[in-house]
This record gives C-alpha cells, structure tokens and sequence, in this order.
C-alpha cells in the first residue's frame, strides 16, 4: 500500500507550527463580526426606518455571496478604487471578508437571542430607574448572550474551517503549508489527512469548550 | 402627591382608558378592582410610563408630565418617583436577589458598591430572604422572587409603589407571605396603588378602593364604605359576583 505512515505523522508538527494563523484569522474575525452582530442587531430592533433596512440589505448580501467571492472582492476589487495605494495585506483582507460575512449570520442570531428575553425584564429595569442603554447592557444583552452562545460557536467552528480561503489570496495559513508540503513530496494524502486531523481536533476542543461555557452560564437558571 | 388628569390611552383605536382624573395623597394605600379588560392595569402602566398615555397630565411629587409633550427627561423624573411590584415578578434572571436590588442602585444611582449592598441586605431581611441573598430567581419561589421584586422596588425609595397584580401568579399557598410582606410595608409615608383581585386582602390594607370597568372609574370610595354600601349598581353586582 502507497502510504507513508511516518511521513504524516513527521507533518504534524510543521503543519502545528501554522495554527495560530489559523486561530488567530478565525478568532479576530469572530471578536469583529460579534461587536458588529450585536450592532446590526440593536439597529433592526431599533425599528428605525432607513437604518433597518440598510442593516437588511447588508445581511441579505453578505448571507448570499461566497465568502471566496467577499474575499477577492476586498483583496483584489478594493484597491482597485485606490491605484497606487496597495493599503490592504491579504491578512486584512481575509479578516474583513470574514468578519462580514460572519456578522450577517450572527446579526440573525443575536436578534433571535434579545427576542427570547422577556419584554418584563426591560420593564423591570425602567421601573427601578435604569435607562434603556443600562437596562440593555446589564440585563437583557447577558441573558441573551446565553442563548447565543451554541449558535456562536457554530460560527466560530465555521471560520476556522473558513479561513483555510486565505491561502487563495497569499497567507500561509496550517492549509496553505498543508498544501506545499504536499506539492513538494507528492504525498498527497498523508498531507491533507494530517491537516484534515488537525482541524478535526482543534472543533473538537472547540466543542468541549463551548459546553463548559454554556454550563456555566445556565447555572444560574437552573 | 399624585394627580393624574384626563388620562386618555387607546390600544388600536380601541378606547381603554376614557378621561381619567384622579388624586392620591401621600401615605394613602388604593386598591383599584374591577374586572378583566376594566383599563386598571393599564392605567398602573401609565402612572411610570411602561405604557404611553395617548394625552393627560401625570404629577407626581414635584415632576409634572403632559403626556403630549413626552421627552425621556420626562420619563426618567417620573420613574424616579415610582416603584412597581410586576404580576411575574420580573427579576433579572441573570442577577442574584441581592443584585437585583443593588443594580439600580449600583448602576442608576452611582452609589457605592459597598454602602448599596448594605442597604440591600438590609431590604432582604426586612422581607425576611437575607439567606437568599445569593440565590438566582430560578432557585427561588414564586412568593419568594415577589418579596426579592418588592424589596427591589422599595430600594429607589419610591413616592409610590405600584403593584400590578402581585399575587395572581402566585400559588395559592404562597399568596400569604407575600400580602403579609406588603402589608408590613403600609407606613402612612410611602403611597401605595395596588391592581388586585384580592377582595379581603384590598377590604383590609387599603384605605381607599377604585373600581373601574371599561375604561373609566366607576366609583372611588373609601374602603370601608366600598365593601358595605357600594354606591353603584354596577360596583353591586361586582362585588356580588366575586364574592361567589
């Protein structure tokens, strides 16, 4: 049989070496679309008008395009608009296609998330003489996070996997290495069963995280 | 203390509260009755703003409201006057019994964190939970979580107290402890206006009754005077039909 056992295993650690800048794409990414989630959010709740419907059409696009399309369009579209001014490293623009498009999916999940907390908890806050701002932050954005928090970590499983699209525009991500290990020896398929392995582990730790979280947050409502 | 004047609140064009005026003086404890769908609650709602009178004046203490003329200065003046005692309690879950009653004193009123945990112990033994202090909503009763929601509203040291139905949520077992906590806040300073269906308990702790149905008040009397020689046909046969 064609494979070379000890190769793949000789790969891990070269292939390791490259996942923080998996990691790191994927958390930053996440810790932007979160803050601009929660920001899309409060704007379609806010029923103002023409900031809602702006906060829809935004969600509605990045919801429907690739995200390899997002990408290319900021790394190679973008500068386009500014000739001579190369502003934006193939890292920024990946974050800034990932955490957009990440933040119409959460934007959607964090909306869900405030709708689940009860309308008396914000009445409650009013009534002892809190502001709606106080109310929100202490209150209701806490509890609603709780609810978020499985639907996040989907999101942030996504992004680890989704950032592999970053070796298409130059970042040596652990894929981008997976892949020219795998060009220099031929071993194709220890290459990209190692890599493969590793992004398996990594959702598992991930997952086993999320459930520690999700355990201490619900114990207060148990 | 409270004056309310021709209060007007309509809920998609249905007319619920029709030209409401009213007094209520300091220390006074009002019972408002009346059957499901009568406005009281709403008119409860309308005296801290939860719910925005469509038109009228609203005069608490001091602060003077046109409910046309609404600016959120307004309504944070007027919530400064007021508690409210909600029908489900409406505890914030994510908080303790104590961080319920310190946050809005911690948080709305910058008091220090220290000086407002004493003042909240202080509160959950008047109400008899200082061992709950630490316990979340979930961990706690029914009659429980509502002595937690008055002792909160009683933090802000409110003018008035407005208790919308506190106890129809409630077991029927557990009903007691809470009458008894509310009774035991009645000190002729603090102004209370309770929403209840609670005949004797109304008959015993309050001095005043209002009785409304449709959307105006049909007849304002004192208690004892409600109970005995009720002046209105109306209130007659209410009181026929819930003493059944």
């Amino acid at each position: 049989m064609n494979f070379d056992f000890r190769f793949m295993l000789e790969a891990f650690p070269t292939l390791l070496s490259y996942l923080p800048v998996t990691l790191f794409l994927a958390v930053t990414s996440m810790i932007i679309a979160s803050v601009m989630g929660i920001g899309l959010a409060m704007i379609i709740r806010s029923r103002i008008v023409v900031l809602t419907h702006l906060a829809e059409i935004y969600i509605s696009f990045f919801r429907s395009v690739p995200t390899l399309v997002t990408l290319f369009i900021f790394y190679f579209g973008i500068p386009q608009l500014f000739p001579g001014v190369s502003m934006m490293s193939a890292i920024a623009a990946t974050i800034i296609a990932l955490s957009f498009k990440t933040a119409a999916n959460l934007a959607e999940e964090f909306r869900g998330a405030m709708s689940s907390v009860d309308k008396g908890q914000m009445e409650a806050c009013l009534s002892v003489g809190l502001t709606r701002w106080q109310g929100f932050r202490r209150v209701i954005l806490p509890q609603a996070f709780r609810v978020a928090v499985p639907g996040m970590s989907n999101y942030l499983v996504m992004l680890i996997k989704e950032s592999s699209l970053a070796f298409t525009v130059g970042v040596t991500d652990i894929f981008a290495q997976t892949k020219i290990l795998a060009s220099n020896s031929f071993r194709f398929l220890e290459s990209y069963l190692a890599v493969a392995l590793i992004y398996w582990v990594v959702t598992i730790l991930l997952t086993l995280l999320q459930k520690r979280i999700e355990h201490r947050l619900n114990s207060p409502y148990q | 203390m409270l004056t309310i004047s021709h209060l007007h609140k309509s809920f998609n064009n249905v007319a619920v509260l029709k030209d409401i005026s009213l007094e209520i003086e300091q220390g006074q404890v009002v019972a408002i009755i009346g059957p499901s769908g009568s406005g009281k609650s709403t008119l409860l709602r309308c005296i801290n703003l939860l719910e925005k009178p469509d038109s009228g004046i609203i005069q608490i203490a001091d602060t003077r409201i046109d409910a046309e003329k609404l600016t959120s200065k307004d309504e944070t003046a007027l919530r400064a006057h007021t508690g409210m005692v909600f029908q489900h309690y409406n505890l914030f879950k994510n908080k303790t019994a104590l961080e319920n009653i310190t946050e809005a004193l911690i948080i709305g009123k910058k008091m220090p964190v220290v000086e407002a945990r004493k003042v909240g112990m202080a509160l959950l033994e008047r109400v008899g939970l200082q061992h709950k202090a630490d316990s979340y909503p979930a961990m706690l009763s029914g009659g429980q979580q509502q002595r937690v929601a008055i002792a909160r509203a009683l933090a802000v040291k409110p003018k008035v107290i407005l208790f919308d139905e506190p106890t129809s949520a409630l077991d029927p077992e557990l009903v007691h402890e809470v009458l008894q906590v509310i009774r035991s806040i009645v000190d002729n300073q603090t102004t209370l206006v309770l929403v209840t269906h609670e005949m004797s308990f109304a008959r015993d702790v309050a001095n005043r009754v209002i009785f409304m149905a449709d959307g105006v008040i049909v007849e304002d009397n004192t208690a004892e005077a409600f109970f005995t020689q009720p002046q209105h046909e109306r209130t007659r046969k209410f009181l026929q039909t819930s003493a059944k």
